[in-house]
Protein backbone atom coordinates (compact mmCIF):
# COMPACT_ATOMS: atom_id res chain seq x y z
CA UNK A 1 0.00 0.00 0.00
CA UNK A 2 1.43 3.52 -0.99
CA UNK A 3 2.30 5.50 1.93
CA UNK A 4 -0.21 8.31 2.01
CA UNK A 5 0.42 11.79 3.39
CA UNK A 6 -1.46 13.60 6.22
CA UNK A 7 -3.41 15.64 3.63
CA UNK A 8 -4.66 12.39 2.03
CA UNK A 9 -5.19 10.59 5.67
CA UNK A 10 -7.44 13.62 6.22
CA UNK A 11 -9.47 13.19 3.84
CA UNK A 12 -9.92 9.64 3.90
CA UNK A 13 -10.53 10.24 7.51
CA UNK A 14 -13.18 13.11 7.18
CA UNK A 15 -15.53 10.27 4.85
CA UNK A 16 -14.91 7.50 7.06
CA UNK A 17 -16.29 9.90 10.15
CA UNK A 18 -19.36 10.54 7.61
CA UNK A 19 -19.80 7.40 7.06
CA UNK A 20 -20.07 6.38 10.69
CA UNK A 21 -20.90 9.31 12.17
CA UNK A 22 -18.27 9.28 14.66
CA UNK A 23 -15.11 10.51 15.52
CA UNK A 24 -13.78 7.56 17.48
CA UNK A 25 -15.19 5.13 15.17
CA UNK A 26 -14.25 6.97 12.55
CA UNK A 27 -10.30 6.81 13.53
CA UNK A 28 -10.61 2.99 14.33
CA UNK A 29 -11.24 2.89 10.83
CA UNK A 30 -8.28 4.72 9.41
CA UNK A 31 -6.32 2.81 11.85
CA UNK A 32 -7.59 -0.22 10.31
CA UNK A 33 -7.43 0.84 6.76
CA UNK A 34 -4.43 2.52 6.79
CA UNK A 35 -2.47 0.59 9.14
CA UNK A 36 -0.96 3.70 11.15
CA UNK A 37 -0.77 4.42 14.98
CA UNK A 38 -4.14 5.85 16.28
CA UNK A 39 -2.39 8.59 17.94
CA UNK A 40 -1.84 9.56 14.86
CA UNK A 41 -5.32 9.14 13.47
CA UNK A 42 -6.69 11.12 16.90
CA UNK A 43 -4.16 13.80 15.70
CA UNK A 44 -5.43 14.26 12.45
CA UNK A 45 -9.18 14.27 13.26
CA UNK A 46 -7.60 17.00 15.29
CA UNK A 47 -6.36 18.89 12.84
CA UNK A 48 -10.20 18.36 10.96
CA UNK A 49 -11.56 20.20 14.80
CA UNK A 50 -13.06 16.83 15.85
CA UNK A 51 -11.55 16.62 19.46
CA UNK A 52 -12.18 12.59 20.17
CA UNK A 53 -14.21 12.20 23.00
CA UNK A 54 -11.17 11.19 25.64
CA UNK A 55 -10.06 14.63 25.47
CA UNK A 56 -13.29 16.29 25.42
CA UNK A 57 -12.08 17.88 28.80
CA UNK A 58 -9.04 18.88 28.01
CA UNK A 59 -10.29 20.97 24.74
CA UNK A 60 -10.81 24.05 26.92
CA UNK A 61 -7.60 24.25 28.37
CA UNK A 62 -5.46 22.67 24.99
CA UNK A 63 -7.64 23.02 22.63
CA UNK A 64 -7.44 21.13 19.21
CA UNK A 65 -3.63 22.44 18.51
CA UNK A 66 -2.71 21.76 21.49
CA UNK A 67 -4.18 18.19 21.70
CA UNK A 68 -2.59 17.48 18.07
CA UNK A 69 0.93 18.68 18.83
CA UNK A 70 0.62 16.65 21.93
CA UNK A 71 -0.07 13.26 20.19
CA UNK A 72 2.44 14.36 17.76
CA UNK A 73 5.52 14.37 21.01
CA UNK A 74 7.58 12.37 22.58
CA UNK A 75 8.70 12.75 25.86
CA UNK A 76 10.85 10.63 28.48
CA UNK A 77 9.75 9.89 31.89
CA UNK A 78 12.88 9.24 33.59
CA UNK A 79 12.04 7.17 36.65
CA UNK A 80 8.57 5.83 37.26
CA UNK A 81 8.35 5.66 41.08
CA UNK A 82 6.72 8.09 43.28
CA UNK A 83 7.04 11.35 41.15
CA UNK A 84 7.28 9.05 37.75
CA UNK A 85 3.62 7.08 38.54
CA UNK A 86 1.67 10.44 38.56
CA UNK A 87 3.62 11.51 36.01
CA UNK A 88 3.21 8.71 33.63
CA UNK A 89 -0.46 8.50 34.54
CA UNK A 90 -1.20 12.49 33.31
CA UNK A 91 0.92 12.37 30.46
CA UNK A 92 -0.87 9.37 29.44
CA UNK A 93 -4.67 11.26 30.37
CA UNK A 94 -2.98 14.74 28.40
CA UNK A 95 -2.08 12.86 25.14
CA UNK A 96 1.38 12.59 24.71
CA UNK A 97 1.61 10.67 21.88
CA UNK A 98 5.13 8.68 22.72
CA UNK A 99 5.93 7.89 26.01
CA UNK A 100 9.59 6.43 27.16
CA UNK A 101 9.95 4.97 30.98
CA UNK A 102 12.79 4.09 32.40
CA UNK A 103 13.49 2.43 35.21
CA UNK A 104 15.75 -0.33 37.06
CA UNK A 105 13.69 -1.27 39.56
CA UNK A 106 10.88 -3.73 40.62
CA UNK A 107 8.22 -2.67 42.80
CA UNK A 108 8.36 -3.73 46.73
CA UNK A 109 6.40 -2.60 49.61
CA UNK A 110 8.11 0.23 50.88
CA UNK A 111 6.53 1.41 47.56
CA UNK A 112 2.70 1.17 48.60
CA UNK A 113 2.46 4.01 50.58
CA UNK A 114 3.23 6.75 47.61
CA UNK A 115 3.82 5.14 44.54
CA UNK A 116 0.38 5.08 42.01
CA UNK A 117 1.85 2.20 40.15
CA UNK A 118 2.68 -0.05 43.30
CA UNK A 119 -0.50 -2.36 44.74
CA UNK A 120 -0.20 -5.76 46.18
CA UNK A 121 -0.24 -7.33 42.84
CA UNK A 122 2.77 -5.62 41.30
CA UNK A 123 5.00 -6.40 44.51
CA UNK A 124 7.95 -8.04 42.56
CA UNK A 125 7.28 -6.85 39.29
CA UNK A 126 9.42 -4.61 37.16
CA UNK A 127 8.02 -0.78 37.41
CA UNK A 128 8.57 -0.64 33.44
CA UNK A 129 6.27 -3.49 32.75
CA UNK A 130 3.54 -2.29 35.21
CA UNK A 131 3.69 1.13 34.28
CA UNK A 132 2.77 -0.43 30.35
CA UNK A 133 0.00 -2.22 31.37
CA UNK A 134 -1.08 1.05 33.08
CA UNK A 135 -0.50 2.71 30.14
CA UNK A 136 -2.40 0.34 27.45
CA UNK A 137 -5.20 0.62 30.18
CA UNK A 138 -5.75 4.28 30.33
CA UNK A 139 -4.98 5.41 26.57
CA UNK A 140 -4.84 2.80 23.87
CA UNK A 141 -3.41 5.49 21.53
CA UNK A 142 -0.02 6.35 24.07
CA UNK A 143 3.20 4.45 22.60
CA UNK A 144 5.03 3.29 25.24
CA UNK A 145 8.91 1.81 25.54
CA UNK A 146 9.88 0.96 28.17
CA UNK A 147 13.65 0.56 29.21
CA UNK A 148 14.40 -1.92 32.01
CA UNK A 149 17.35 -0.15 33.11
CA UNK A 150 19.35 3.15 34.74
CA UNK A 151 19.51 6.00 33.09
CA UNK A 152 23.38 6.02 32.41
CA UNK A 153 22.88 2.81 30.43
CA UNK A 154 20.99 4.64 27.87
CA UNK A 155 22.35 5.73 24.60
CA UNK A 156 21.54 9.37 22.54
CA UNK A 157 20.20 6.44 20.23
CA UNK A 158 17.36 6.11 23.11
CA UNK A 159 16.50 9.91 23.45
CA UNK A 160 15.49 10.18 19.59
CA UNK A 161 12.87 12.51 18.78
CA UNK A 162 12.49 13.36 22.56
CA UNK A 163 11.22 16.33 23.22
CA UNK A 164 11.04 16.39 26.97
CA UNK A 165 12.18 15.11 29.61
CA UNK A 166 11.15 13.75 32.74
CA UNK A 167 13.38 13.81 36.27
CA UNK A 168 11.54 11.54 38.18
CA UNK A 169 14.97 10.04 39.66
CA UNK A 170 15.95 10.06 43.47
CA UNK A 171 19.55 9.55 42.96
CA UNK A 172 21.34 13.22 42.75
CA UNK A 173 24.09 11.55 39.97
CA UNK A 174 21.85 10.32 37.93
CA UNK A 175 19.95 13.77 38.29
CA UNK A 176 23.13 15.28 36.70
CA UNK A 177 23.57 12.33 34.35
CA UNK A 178 20.25 13.33 33.12
CA UNK A 179 21.28 16.90 32.68
CA UNK A 180 24.11 16.54 31.06
CA UNK A 181 21.77 14.09 28.65
CA UNK A 182 19.63 16.79 27.58
CA UNK A 183 22.31 19.50 27.72
CA UNK A 184 24.13 17.47 24.81
CA UNK A 185 20.96 16.77 22.88
CA UNK A 186 19.27 20.05 23.71
CA UNK A 187 16.38 18.44 25.40
CA UNK A 188 14.98 20.51 28.12
CA UNK A 189 14.12 18.68 31.42
CA UNK A 190 11.65 19.01 33.79
CA UNK A 191 13.09 18.60 37.18
CA UNK A 192 11.16 17.32 40.18
CA UNK A 193 12.34 16.10 43.62
CA UNK A 194 10.53 15.53 46.94
CA UNK A 195 11.46 14.98 50.49
CA UNK A 196 9.00 14.98 53.85
CA UNK A 197 6.51 17.88 53.13
CA UNK A 198 8.37 19.01 50.61
CA UNK A 199 9.23 19.60 46.81
CA UNK A 200 10.69 21.18 44.34
CA UNK A 201 10.19 21.50 40.58
CA UNK A 202 12.40 23.58 37.88
CA UNK A 203 12.71 23.39 33.93
CA UNK A 204 16.14 22.60 33.37
CA UNK A 205 16.99 24.65 29.71
CA UNK A 206 19.47 22.91 28.10
CA UNK A 207 23.42 24.78 29.04
CA UNK A 208 21.94 26.57 32.23
CA UNK A 209 23.48 23.98 34.54
CA UNK A 210 20.85 24.14 36.96
CA UNK A 211 21.04 21.36 38.98
CA UNK A 212 24.71 21.87 38.89
CA UNK A 213 23.82 25.13 40.69
CA UNK A 214 20.95 23.55 43.09
CA UNK A 215 23.24 20.61 44.33
CA UNK A 216 26.69 21.17 43.87
CA UNK A 217 28.66 18.68 45.35
CA UNK A 218 25.79 16.91 47.63
CA UNK A 219 25.09 13.07 47.25
CA UNK A 220 21.79 13.50 48.96
CA UNK A 221 18.50 15.42 50.15
CA UNK A 222 16.28 15.71 53.24
CA UNK A 223 13.97 12.92 51.92
CA UNK A 224 17.09 10.63 53.48
CA UNK A 225 15.53 11.70 56.66
CA UNK A 226 12.00 12.82 56.54
CA UNK A 227 10.86 9.73 54.17
CA UNK A 228 8.44 10.56 51.12
CA UNK A 229 4.67 10.21 52.61
CA UNK A 230 1.68 10.01 50.05
CA UNK A 231 0.50 13.43 49.10
CA UNK A 232 3.84 15.26 47.70
CA UNK A 233 4.81 12.93 44.93
CA UNK A 234 1.09 13.46 43.58
CA UNK A 235 1.05 17.07 44.41
CA UNK A 236 5.11 17.91 42.96
CA UNK A 237 4.22 15.45 39.76
CA UNK A 238 1.26 17.50 39.20
CA UNK A 239 3.58 20.78 38.81
CA UNK A 240 5.87 18.73 36.54
CA UNK A 241 3.47 17.98 34.36
CA UNK A 242 2.00 21.25 34.33
CA UNK A 243 5.37 22.78 33.24
CA UNK A 244 5.99 20.43 30.75
CA UNK A 245 2.59 20.89 29.09
CA UNK A 246 3.64 24.99 28.71
CA UNK A 247 6.95 23.80 27.84
CA UNK A 248 5.73 21.65 24.62
CA UNK A 249 3.30 24.18 24.29
CA UNK A 250 4.98 26.82 24.24
CA UNK A 251 3.47 28.60 27.04
CA UNK A 252 6.49 29.77 29.35
CA UNK A 253 9.27 32.11 29.73
CA UNK A 254 12.54 30.89 29.34
CA UNK A 255 14.06 31.44 32.62
CA UNK A 256 16.15 29.49 35.42
CA UNK A 257 13.87 29.65 38.17
CA UNK A 258 12.37 26.65 40.65
CA UNK A 259 9.00 26.19 42.71
CA UNK A 260 9.67 25.60 46.15
CA UNK A 261 6.77 23.89 47.84
CA UNK A 262 6.12 23.56 51.32
CA UNK A 263 2.89 21.33 52.16
CA UNK A 264 3.22 21.85 56.31
CA UNK A 265 3.29 25.61 55.49
CA UNK A 266 1.08 25.78 51.99
CA UNK A 267 3.51 28.09 50.69
CA UNK A 268 4.97 27.96 46.85
CA UNK A 269 8.29 29.82 46.68
CA UNK A 270 9.81 30.97 43.38
CA UNK A 271 13.51 30.85 43.40
CA UNK A 272 15.67 33.21 40.54
CA UNK A 273 18.51 31.92 39.75
CA UNK B 1 24.08 45.68 60.97
CA UNK B 2 21.16 43.30 60.80
CA UNK B 3 19.90 41.55 58.60
CA UNK B 4 16.19 39.21 57.87
CA UNK B 5 16.46 35.22 58.12
CA UNK B 6 13.96 33.42 56.01
CA UNK B 7 14.20 29.45 56.53
CA UNK B 8 12.45 26.74 54.61
CA UNK B 9 11.33 23.41 55.74
CA UNK B 10 13.72 21.31 57.64
CA UNK B 11 15.91 24.16 58.01
CA UNK B 12 13.19 25.65 59.98
CA UNK B 13 14.87 23.77 63.11
CA UNK B 14 17.65 26.77 63.21
CA UNK B 15 14.62 29.35 63.45
CA UNK B 16 16.02 31.93 65.88
CA UNK B 17 13.61 33.39 68.35
CA UNK B 18 13.39 36.30 66.27
CA UNK B 19 13.34 36.38 62.28
CA UNK B 20 16.49 39.28 62.15
CA UNK B 21 19.79 38.70 63.16
CA UNK B 22 22.81 41.34 64.00
CA UNK B 23 26.27 40.74 62.73
CA UNK B 24 29.14 42.44 62.55
CA UNK B 25 29.76 44.83 59.29
CA UNK B 26 31.16 42.70 56.21
CA UNK B 27 29.57 39.07 57.24
CA UNK B 28 29.49 36.85 54.13
CA UNK B 29 26.70 34.25 54.22
CA UNK B 30 29.00 31.21 55.48
CA UNK B 31 29.88 33.46 57.99
CA UNK B 32 25.57 33.84 59.01
CA UNK B 33 25.35 30.07 58.25
CA UNK B 34 28.40 29.21 61.33
CA UNK B 35 26.73 32.07 63.43
CA UNK B 36 23.38 30.46 63.66
CA UNK B 37 25.01 26.64 63.55
CA UNK B 38 23.92 25.58 59.99
CA UNK B 39 26.25 23.34 58.28
CA UNK B 40 26.44 24.04 55.33
CA UNK B 41 25.66 21.05 53.34
CA UNK B 42 22.12 21.31 54.90
CA UNK B 43 21.25 24.65 52.54
CA UNK B 44 21.47 23.78 49.41
CA UNK B 45 20.45 27.36 47.98
CA UNK B 46 20.89 30.90 49.05
CA UNK B 47 18.96 33.88 48.49
CA UNK B 48 20.16 37.17 49.18
CA UNK B 49 16.43 39.67 48.52
CA UNK B 50 15.27 36.96 45.91
CA UNK B 51 18.31 36.46 44.13
CA UNK B 52 20.71 33.44 44.06
CA UNK B 53 23.90 34.17 46.13
CA UNK B 54 27.04 32.20 46.38
CA UNK B 55 28.38 31.27 50.32
CA UNK B 56 31.44 34.39 49.96
CA UNK B 57 28.82 36.74 49.28
CA UNK B 58 28.93 39.78 51.97
CA UNK B 59 25.58 40.75 53.09
CA UNK B 60 24.48 44.51 54.03
CA UNK B 61 22.67 45.77 56.06
CA UNK B 62 18.61 45.53 55.83
CA UNK B 63 18.65 42.49 53.61
CA UNK B 64 16.71 39.27 53.63
CA UNK B 65 18.49 35.92 53.03
CA UNK B 66 16.70 32.91 52.56
CA UNK B 67 18.07 29.18 52.98
CA UNK B 68 16.65 26.21 51.43
CA UNK B 69 17.73 22.56 52.08
CA UNK B 70 18.65 19.77 49.09
CA UNK B 71 15.57 17.99 48.19
CA UNK B 72 16.04 14.70 45.96
CA UNK B 73 13.54 12.09 46.36
CA UNK B 74 11.69 10.54 43.69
Amino acid sequence: MAERNDEQLSRLLKQFIDRTGEVSQGIDALVADQAIPKRIAESLACDLNFLPQRYARNQGTLGCEGQRQLLRTKVLVAGLGGLGGYVLEQLCRCGIGVVVGVDADHFDETNLNRQLLADLNSIGISKTEVARRRVTEINDAVEFYPFACKVEDLTGRDYEDVALIFDCLDLIPSKLHLQDMGERLQIPLIHGAIGGWYGQVAVVWPASQLLTTIYGARTEGIERELGNPPFTPAFVASLMVSEGIKVLLQKNRKEDSMLFVDLLTNQLERVNF
Amino acid sequence: MEVEIRLFASLQRYRLERDRIHLEEGTTVAGLLEKMGIPPTEAAIVLVNGRHAQNEQRLNDGEQVAFFPPIAGG
